[in-house]
């Protein structure tokens, strides 16, 4: 075999996939460093990691694209990888043929590209170049506080400032991180619970079942939005830090709506034939649940939970607009609006204060929303062949 | 020649419990299946056949519960009572001894996975030792053919492989069966199996096997759709074999190939089947024997050339009678089903029966041998028998 004679050419394309893999997770590690290596406390070491995050990072998928090109058995997973690789062509032409799912992903992406780039975009530093405390904390010059009325977009503030001197365009960039982390652990947190309760109730039923839906009707009893900000309010009495509390309750209110979706998708699939048969041949509860049901379910909460990514960063905003969100000079679009509020009475005169942060959570909501129907469009085997 | 039962089920009770009342849908049926025989179990819709048939494997899901009576299968391992076993020894039996096919070919496969992973899929619940089996004789080979990068990646498989078979629970198994590339390994298997697959369904005469295996259950024919399901169903060899209905949603040329297959595959596998249907041609055309069921009863057991010969219960008579003829006048039976929330007392069949004598409503039948191999539970023959013994 020739394989022997060259060189590059012993790596399986396992090897170089994992090559791949270990790159992108030294990538990513050096841009979480990016954003919280800015924080002093954390001390002069941190230049140095990065340099060697990134440097390590670029250098090992640069060589696994190389050893992957070049791997005895390419051919191999080439031929492995085709049926997918087809069905994602696929996807993507259904993207590219309806402006709406375009516009959708082509905001979302916008916005990621916005999260990604803030430390460039809006750099966490003060005037005089030193690091900011914590980078979502938007600066404000002590002694120039009690400067209380709006200035109007300039050269130094893009979007102006607003009440308290606060920068709006730090703010709104620094907003989006907010806004996609907030959005990320309430939908993760709110979809394992509801999949793990709405599967339980659904599939066994009975008793169980009873349990659980009850539990949730008690809480979908309580307006929503009363119900977090009471739950904000009681964990603010015991030292919670206010975002933290802000996520835990909005994952609160969030989850009975998901455990109900599944439930009656799990409902509706349990009894087709398909469960009898698999039960038929020997399956496990277990297997049955996660290997029949689960994927039979699932897509239905995949898109309501797309579409809710948006909707809870406006459900987050609304808090921060009562004044029970994110404290006041947090990087988040609603508190940034909370502070406009005493300017919004005065027509457009102050346009500046509320139209930039509205912008940015109208478009982001917006981008959700659409890229929900896309997911629809594309996961939903009844439209995806359409 | 007697042959020895592989199934008995006696004395098998079962009730609905739903909001119009208590329905009794079995009222203490006894069947025996003898091994390597196709037996048709017949009866009009809602008699209780697919009851009885989902019994044997223990499945009645709520509101359906057994009240008494046993179903035991003459095992490997002697006999077992399946409706008093422990829940992890059932798992082994359902697909394995007695497996199952089903009316609705489609609904039967699951839209999302390929047919190939769902046979697989019944592979691995019973069979995963022979195939890792297979797959470490093959490696062993690979390993002598081989040289460099891929005997290295073969023997390191091959380790693991054996490990699995000693220790599947040990700790290294759990963190690289989970890893994306560590995982490899279980590939090996999984080519073993998609073999076994593919000459599986070459055995049902699926033409073009290699590429049926990746495709999806929407993209078969009906047809080819319960081949796929009686695969699953064969994948073990299952020494008792369940079709329920499994030609009534295919046309009649179809229809005629999976009955031939059906006929086939036992002759070369020698299961039992127990074949429910309300075709009494199809009855006619595949089994062995009959039983008929009227209104959670069996009525009538016998051989297939008596029964169509000379049925003995007036039900078995006036079913045969309303097949409809060419030229004749159709013939239907008398009244209604009967509700099995309150059903007719003694016999069930009384108040539409031509015969119907008066202890007809107070005493029910019993199954007796009426000639040899014929059973029927009806009183003009129990009268009958009481009358010899009498006379004799």
């Amino acid at each position: 075999m020739n394989v022997q004679k060259n060189k590059h050419a012993r790596l399986g394309y396992r090897t170089a996939l994992g090559e791949i893999a270990v790159g992108i997770v030294w990538a990513v590690a050096w841009w979480i460093t990016w954003i919280f290596g800015l924080f002093p406390s954390l001390g002069d070491w941190v230049p140095y990691v990065q340099i060697g995050a990134i440097v390590a990072g670029v250098a090992l998928i640069g060589k696994g694209l190389f050893d992957l090109r070049r791997a005895p058995d390419y051919a191999d997973l080439k031929k492995g990888i085709q049926p997918t690789l087809k069905e994602f062509r696929f996807t993507l032409k259904k993207i590219r043929g309806s402006p709406l799912s375009l516009m959708g992903v082509s905001l979302v992406s916008f916005f990621v590209a916005i999260a990604i780039l803030a430390p460039v975009l809006a750099p966490p530093f003060t005037p005089e170049g030193y690091p900011l405390q914590d980078p979502f904390l938007i600066y404000s010059n002590p002694q120039e506080t009690y400067v209380t009325t709006p200035q109007p977009p300039s050269a130094q503030y893009p979007f102006g400032t607003t009440t308290g001197k606060i920068n709006l365009y730090y703010g709104c960039i620094w907003g989006t991180i907010y806004a996609f982390r907030l959005g990320l652990i309430v939908i993760v947190s709110v979809l394992v619970i509801g999949v793990v309760l709405g599967l339980i109730a659904g599939y066994y039923g009975g008793l169980i079942d009873e349990v659980i839906m009850r539990f949730t009707d008690i809480i979908l009893a309580f307006p929503g939005l009363i119900l977090t900000m009471a739950l904000i309010v009681a964990l603010a009495r015991r030292n919670w830090s206010r975002i933290d509390a802000a996520i835990l309750g909005i994952v609160l209110v969030g989850w009975p709506g998901y455990t109900r979706l599944i439930r009656g998708e799990v409902l509706r699939v349990k009894t087709e034939d398909y469960v009898e048969a698999s039960k038929a041949s020997g399956s496990s509860d277990l297997r049955i649940m996660l290997r029949h049901v689960l994927p039979n379910a699932i897509y239905p909460i995949i898109i309501v939970a797309s579409l809710d990514f948006g909707s809870i960063v406006l459900f987050a905003a609304a808090l921060s607009f009562l004044g029970l969100g994110a404290p006041p000079r947090y990087a988040d679009w609603g508190q940034l609006i909370n502070q406009a509020g005493p300017w919004i009475s005065y027509g457009l005169q102050y346009w500046w204060t509320f139209i930039f942060p509205g912008i940015f959570i109208t478009l982001f909501c917006l981008g959700w929303n659409l890229l929900g129907d896309a997911f629809r469009d594309i996961l939903d085997p009844l439209y995806r062949r359409k | 020649m007697k042959q020895e039962n592989l199934v008995e089920i006696r004395d098998l009770y079962l009730n609905f419990y739903t909001y119009d009342g208590v329905v009794q849908a079995l009222d203490g049926i006894s069947l025996d299946i003898k091994r390597g025989e196709i037996i048709g179990l017949v009866g009009e819709t809602g008699c209780g056949k697919s009851v009885t048939s989902l019994s044997t494997l223990a499945m009645v899901i709520s509101p359906g519960n057994i009240e008494g009576g046993r179903v035991e299968l003459n095992s490997e391992k002697g006999k077992v009572d399946i409706l008093n076993i422990k829940q992890s020894e059932l798992l082994k039996i359902r697909g394995r001894e007695i497996s199952m096919i089903f009316q609705e070919p489609r609904a039967a496969l699951n839209p999302v996975y390929t047919v190939g992973d769902q046979i697989a899929e019944v592979f691995y619940h019973h069979r995963m030792e022979e195939l890792i089996k297979a797959a470490i004789s093959e490696l062993e080979n690979e390993v002598k053919r081989t040289k460099g990068y891929k005997q290295s990646v073969a023997r390191r498989h091959l380790a693991l492989l054996n490990q699995v078979l000693k220790n599947p629970r040990s700790l290294k198994l759990r963190f690289s069966s989970k890893l994306p590339i560590l995982r490899g390994y279980r590939n090996r298997v999984k080519r073993v199996t998609r073999r076994e697959t593919v000459e599986l369904l070459r055995l049902l005469r699926i033409p073009d096997p290699e590429r049926v295996v990746d495709m999806y259950p929407h993209e078969l024919s009906g047809g080819m759709a319960q081949r796929v399901v009686i695969a699953m169903a064969l994948t073990c060899n299952p020494t008792m074999l369940i079709a329920d209905e499994p030609t009534t949603s295919l046309d009649v040329t179809v229809q005629m190939q999976i009955l031939h297959l059906i006929r086939e595959l036992k002759n070369k596998l020698g299961s039992s089947i127990l074949y429910v249907t309300h075709d009494l041609g199809v009855v006619a055309e595949t089994c062995e024997r009959v039983a008929v069921m009227y209104a959670g009863n069996i009525v009538e057991v016998a051989e297939v050339m008596p029964f169509f010969k000379k049925p003995m219960h007036p039900y078995a008579q006036a079913l045969l009678q309303s097949i409809p003829r060419p030229g004749q006048k159709f013939v239907s039976i008398p009244g209604t089903v009967p509700s099995l929330i309150s059903p007719p007392t003694g016999c069930r069949f009384h108040d539409r029966c031509r015969y119907a004598l008066e202890m007809c409503p107070q005493v029910k039948p019993p199954l007796i041998e009426a000639e040899e191999g014929h059973f029927v539970a009806c009183h003009l023959y129990t009268l009958k028998e009481q009358y010899k013994s009498l006379e004799s």
